[in-house]
Parts: C-alpha cells; structure tokens; sequence
C-alpha cells in the first residue's frame, strides 16, 4: 500500500516514515501543502496523512481541494491542536480522520489500518480468500492455518490484491502502490515480483490465485468456490471462457487469447485496454474539463481573463487529443470546437454556444466509452523524404573527365558514379536511378552502344534527364541521338564549370522535386509502392485513407496532382472529383485516378467527372511516371499560356 | 524480424500509456515514454531506438525545437521522426518534413492502427 505523508516538522516526519516503511507501507514523504497536492496528483494513493499546519497550503485547504478533485481514497489530519472545534473542522473539510500529536506510532498505524479497511467496506480485520488469511494487524499470512512465508514486498502485494479483490492493477499501478519514488523499479520487477508470490502460493496449494489479464494487468481470481459456481452458471449457457490463469506475462496471455476468449463479441484486447486506460484516466480528463467550466463561468460575467482563456483552450487541445483514443471520438470533435471556439479572432461572443458544446461533451463523457473504430480517425501523414544529394551517373571511359567533374560536383552536393560499359550503366539504373546520366558519345567504338543505352534510357526512365557530350558531331549522328532520346548535347571540350551550370539546371528543371502530391487510398500496398517509387522521384506524397479531412487537407497541401481511388469509404473518388472539379480554385488541378475497374461505365464516370487521367491496376512505374509526368507538363504548360 | 525499439516523446501521460501499451500489445515492441524534449533527447543519445515518436505541442520545449536538436546531434540525426500532433494545419508540416520528419500521426490515433502507421511510414517488414 502506498501513503503520502505531508508533515512539515523534518524529525517527525523520518520518525513516522520509518516506523510506516517498517509496517511495509510505500511512503513518499513531501514537507509543503503544493507539493502534497502535486504528488497526489501524479500518484493514486491508498491513504494520505496530512498536518495541519503546513506551508504554502494549509493542512485543511489541501484537504479540501482534494476532495473538491474527487479524491476517494482515505485522509488522516494530523495535528497538535485537540480542540473539539478544530476536529469538526477537519472532518468538514473531508478527512476520515483525526489524530493529535503526540501519538504513538501504534495508533497511527491502527487508524491507517481501520480506514483502509473501511475503504475497502470489510467489517473483518482479517482479509480472506478461501482458506487464506491475512492479518494486516500481526502481518501474518495463514493457509489452512498453516503460516505461508513470505517476503515484505510479497506480503504487500497480496494485501494489495486482497484489499481489492475484482481491481485489475497494471504493473504500474502495483509500482505505485508498492514502491516509493525513491526506490522505484520497472514493470520488471513486477513481473518477477508476481511471479514470486504465485510460487509461494502454489508451494502451499493455491494453485493459479492471481490471473494475467492480456493489455491490462494482474487480478486476484475468485475464490476456487466461486469459481466453481460461476463456471456451473456459465457452463450452463455454453459461453465460459478456460481461464488464463497462471501465465507469466502478458506475452503468454497473448498466446492463448485467441484460443481462451470466445471469437464474438469478445472486445479486442486493444479495446479492452483502452478502456482499462481510460478508468485510469478519467479524472484528470474531468479536471481538465474542470478548466473549461470555470472559462463558461467567467465568460457569463463578462470576464475571461487571457491567462485562464489559454488554460482551457490547452485543455481542450489536450481532450481533443486523446479522447478518441479511449472511446470518445465525438468527445475529440466536441473539444475541438471548443478549442477552436477558444482561438477564434476576434473572439466569439455566443457565448450559449460555447456553453452548448461543453454541456454536450460533459454529458458525452458521463456515457461509457464506444468501441473504438478505425474510421473515426484520421490517416497519418507521409512527409516527403530529406534532400539527399543529387546524384550523377557518369557513362565514360575517360578518368580524367570523372577526377574533374568529381571535384568540381563535390561542393555542389552532386554525387557522381561512373560506369565504363552499358551493362554496368544500366545495372547502376535499375539498381539506384540516379538524378542525372551523363553519356561521353566522343568514343566512336562505343557511339551504338551509347545510342542503345539512350533507348533504354528513353523506354524504362523516360522523365530522366540526359546529357550527351559530343565531339564535333556530324549531322546524321546527331539525328540518330535525337531519334532516340531527348537528351541535351554539350561538346566535351565545354568548361567543367558550364557543365556543371548544364547538369544543375536539368536537375532542376526535370526533377519532381517540388511537385505535391495528394493522394487518396486506402490500400495499404499502394499507398507503400506509390511512396516507394515517388520518394525515388523527388516527390513530395501526401496520403489520406479516409475522405473526412479532405477539403481541409486538400486547401492546406494545394498538391500538383491529386491521385485518387474509385472506392474510397464513405464518399466515392468520383464524387470527390466532381467536388473539386466544382470549385474554381482546384479546376486545372490535374487529377489521375488508380482503379480496379477497366469496365466502359467507370472509365467514363471517372473521366466524365472531371478527371484528366486513369491507370488501371496493374500498372507499371514506368507507365504511371510516364502518365504523371504527362499531365504536369501539359499544366504547367497550360499555366505558362495563361 | 527483431523487436523495434521506440521512444515516445510526450507531456501527456494518458497518451504516453496507451501508445506505450498499444505498441507492447499489438507488436510487442519496447517502448520507452518521457515527458519532455530534454529527456528524449538524453535518451535517444544513449538508446538509439528505431524510431521517435514526438509530440508537437509540449511545455517549454516543444515538438519542432527538439525536432532541430535531434537533426543537429550526429548520434540521433539518423533516426526517423514521427510528430504526433492534434491539430490538423498543414502549415508546420512541410517544417518538419524539411527538418527531417517522416511523417505525422494525427491525435487522436487509433490505439489498434499505430503500429500499422508507423509501420507504413517508415516501411518496417511486417
């Protein structure tokens, strides 16, 4: 059991942490009021033992904010005054209990022992499971009448579980309650510690006392009775699921799942978690709504000052982040509005539509949680890759040429790589499709060859850009280049400088580089190869799964192209193109679509839509650049004729 | 496959256990959570996880600032980054992707998919 003890008086307070530690209770001890109310925050407590008279927040007033917080656990005043009105006053500010100093650490002990026991609605001292006893008074475990032994930190443990014989604690919930911060371990130590106390257990015959349960924690099992008429009930109906007692760790609770849970209408165990989550979350969410109540009431005095507006917009920011996370994805979109609400400039003054979205998110967040769905979130964001440096393919012989345009690049972030043979030029191609390929065509024993690696060039990598180097070329060779590339000729005896100048401007000029792509799929693979073979192309890929954000998206990214999927959930690819085609701004936006369907009827509705273009799968990376490619240049061309 | 080891970076503690217990449950990866840039920074530097998840939107120093600090330090600047961030303004985004982001995961995110998008965005096996 973990306590907080908040006494001001240094000797008192190690007197009393020591004789508490020696009882196995985890103690944290803070000497101030403030420091009181953070550790109570940041830890669940068993118990809290408080002076009266402490500094920057008094005894009482902290007592006070506790309960007014929704603190349920216990709290003991202690203090030196004894007078009848000071007890009244102490339990009116919400303590259990009141001891005056000086007292002996017996009764301390005792008091903490009764209230925790009131707590926990047992009129016995003794706690029970089966034949197992355990006297929180003597410290004595006993099955059978047999003393079990066991170790201080296995003692509170199963205390822990006795006093809370149906609470599910998560490993970190058993490091609160059994470790102070001094001396606190990791999950871990838990695990072993669990470990222990089952095989305490079990050499004394209490076979499978504490179940794991998968995503959640450790729980104390009914009682082998119980157990036994709960499995009559449920056998009868056919529905009990084997227990998964006695395993080690989540990961072998997870093994069995899907063996041990019926397959319907069992939650996920991601579900179940999130719900475990969000019964360990739930007040300080309230508290954070908490600030956004007392931002309506001030705004219905016609005062909100500008600290306590940023507190409850930070609030609602915060709820409008996590909430959907534990079942509440209306409560996300309601402290969205709230927040926006907040940041309107200049500021709203409906005020009853404020206070109308926050009594709708109070009353949301009094139901239980939903299960969660994963349309009810938004997709994740590819950002495109950081500029690596450009890379050069060199296809030469000449290493004189390659030590120059090497050093020269250098400076220029270029990488440059050389290939001596077609066959090694076009490996280095298919391998790492470099920026740029310069082909020296001086060497008359290579010039078909070189003309063969153009085509290729031309056919597999047609929007790579290519530049020739000649020697003083005639006429007819430099119609055969032309036939087969669109490369640019230099004549080599050109200045490394001017043919870097020539290299930087293709690179730019060709590159996708600052080209925005917006594309909507909610096919995973695709949505894997198009940024795959984008990223390769400079491109920078925006991806959405769901249509719910897009508008916005749409306006925030202003892509260059707009990739879209027939079947998208809930609104279909054609009618978001007729919604962009219906706006003025978005009417030269060039859209491709990526379908299934080869049928007539959609190609024509997809075209018939709006769109500018469509691949049917599957389609190869050599098509979709060539397509792409197509349609930017015809924009941009048309922009250019604007 | 080995087991991926992610840092996640966020003041919010209700965020920090369920992507922590998502991620335990549904890949079984090793995930270590702080509450500040600062720390993640230290950790990072001696951890070296797979991948970073940083929240945009932290007290004192938030997503973007230690976006620059872990891009600027030779030990982390090769580790991918993955703002998780509840509002929905693009603006910031092309920042971080020019400071080295890899993608943005909106809050709230779906406890049952994060590995999955984690996954698609830095292109794990599965």
């Amino acid at each position: 059991m973990r306590l907080l003890l908040v006494e001001d008086d240094a000797v008192l307070a190690q007197a009393l942490s020591n004789d508490l530690a020696a009882q196995h209770y985890a103690i944290d001890c803070v000497t101030d009021g403030e420091t009181g109310w953070n550790f109570a925050q940041a830890i669940a407590y068993d118990l809290i033992v408080l002076d009266v008279n402490l500094p920057k927040l008094n005894g009482l007033q902290l007592c006070q904010r506790l309960r007014r917080s929704g603190y349920q656990q216990p709290i003991l005043l202690l203090t030196a005054q004894s007078s009848h009105t000071a007890k009244v006053t102490g339990l009116d500010a919400g303590a259990d209990d009141y001891v005056v100093k000086p007292c002996t650490s017996e009764e301390l002990s005792a008091r903490i022992r009764a209230l925790l026991r009131r707590q926990q609605n047992a009129a016995t001292p003794v706690l029970e499971w089966a034949a197992l006893c355990l006297d929180p008074s003597s410290r004595r475990v006993t099955y059978q009448g047999k003393l079990v032994s066991l170790t201080a930190k296995e003692y509170s443990l199963l205390e822990l579980f006795l006093r809370y014989p149906q609470h599910v604690f998560s490993s970190s919930q058993i490091l609160e309650r059994l470790w102070d911060f001094a001396d606190s371990p990791g999950d871990e130590t838990v695990r072993t510690l669990i470990k222990r106390l089952r095989r305490r257990l079990k050499a004394v015959g209490i076979d499978a006392a504490i179940e794991t349960l998968y995503g959640q924690g450790y729980r104390l099992k009914s009682p082998p009775e119980t157990q036994l008429a709960e499995q009559q009930t449920s056998s009868n109906k056919g529905t009990f699921p084997p227990a998964i007692a006695a395993l080690d760790g989540a990961e072998a609770a997870l093994e069995s799942q899907p063996l041990s849970q019926p397959a319907k209408a069992a939650p996920s165990p991601v579900q179940e978690m999130a719900f475990a989550a969000w019964s360990q979350f739930k007040e300080p969410m309230l508290e954070r709504l908490s600030l956004i109540d007392r931002a309506v009431s001030l705004l219905q005095t016609g005062n909100l000052p500008p600290e306590c507006r940023e507190q409850a917009e930070q609030a609602a920011h915060k709820l409008a982040g996590s909430l959907g996370m534990f079942g509440f994805p209306v409560g996300s979109q309601l402290s969205r509005e709230i927040e926006n609400w907040l940041q309107a400039d200049p500021p709203s003054s409906d005020i009853a539509q404020f206070k109308g979205l926050v009594d709708q998110l109070h009353h949301r967040l009094q139901g239980p949680p939903e299960e969660l769905n994963s349309s009810d979130f938004a997709d994740f964001i590819l950002l495109d890759a950081p500029a690596n440096p450009s890379s050069l393919l060199l296809v030469s012989t000449d290493n004189a040429l390659l030590d120059q345009l090497q050093i020269a690049a250098n400076p220029a972030e270029i990488a440059v790589t050389n290939a001596s043979t077609i066959m090694d030029a076009l490996e280095i191609l298919f391998d790492e499709t470099p920026d740029l390929v310069l082909v020296d065509l001086t060497v008359a024993d290579a010039f078909q060859d070189n003309l063969k690696l153009l085509e290729a060039i031309a056919s597999q990598f047609p929007t790579l850009p290519v530049l020739g180097l000649i020697a003083q070329m005639s006429l007819p060779d430099r119609l055969k280049i032309s036939r087969c590339s669109r490369c640019r000729l230099l004549e080599k005896s050109v200045a490394i400088p001017d043919l870097l100048a020539n290299v930087q401007e293709l690179l730019t000029a060709h590159r996708f580089a600052k080209t925005r792509i917006l594309a909507l799929n909610n096919d995973p693979l695709i949505v894997q190869s198009l940024q795959r073979l984008l990223t390769r192309w400079r491109a920078q890929l925006f991806t959405l799964a769901n249509p719910n954000s897009f508008w916005d998206q749409l306006h925030a990214i202003a892509p260059d192209v707009l990739i879209l999927d027939v079947e998208l959930p809930e609104i279909s690819g054609i009618d978001l193109c007729r919604i962009v085609r219906s706006d003025r701004r978005w009417d030269h936006l060039p859209i491709l679509f990526l379908t299934d369907h080869q049928d007539a009827t959609t190609i024509q509705q997809i075209l018939g839509a709006g769109a500018d273009d469509y691949l049917a799968k599957p389609w190869s990376e050599v098509e979709f650049i060539s397509r792409l490619g197509n349609r930017l240049s015809r924009n941009r061309l048309s922009h250019s004729r604007l | 496959m080995s087991v991926r080891h992610v840092l996640l970076i966020d003041d919010e503690a209700s965020i920090r256990t369920l992507a922590k217990a998502s991620l335990e449950l549904t890949r079984k990866w090793n995930v270590i959570t702080v509450a500040s840039g600062q720390e993640g920074i230290a950790i990072a530097q001696t951890y070296q996880p797979d991948a970073i998840l940083l929240d945009s939107k932290m007290p004192k120093m938030d997503g973007l600032l230690t976006l620059k600090a872990l891009k600027a330090d030779t030990t982390t600047q090769n580790i991918p980054v993955i703002l998780l961030t509840a509002t929905t303004k693009v603006a910031t985004q092309q920042e971080y992707a020019q400071l080295g982001a890899r993608a943005v995961i909106v809050k709230p995110f779906d406890p049952a998919n994060l590995a999955t998008q984690i996954e698609a965005a830095l292109h794990w096996e599965t």
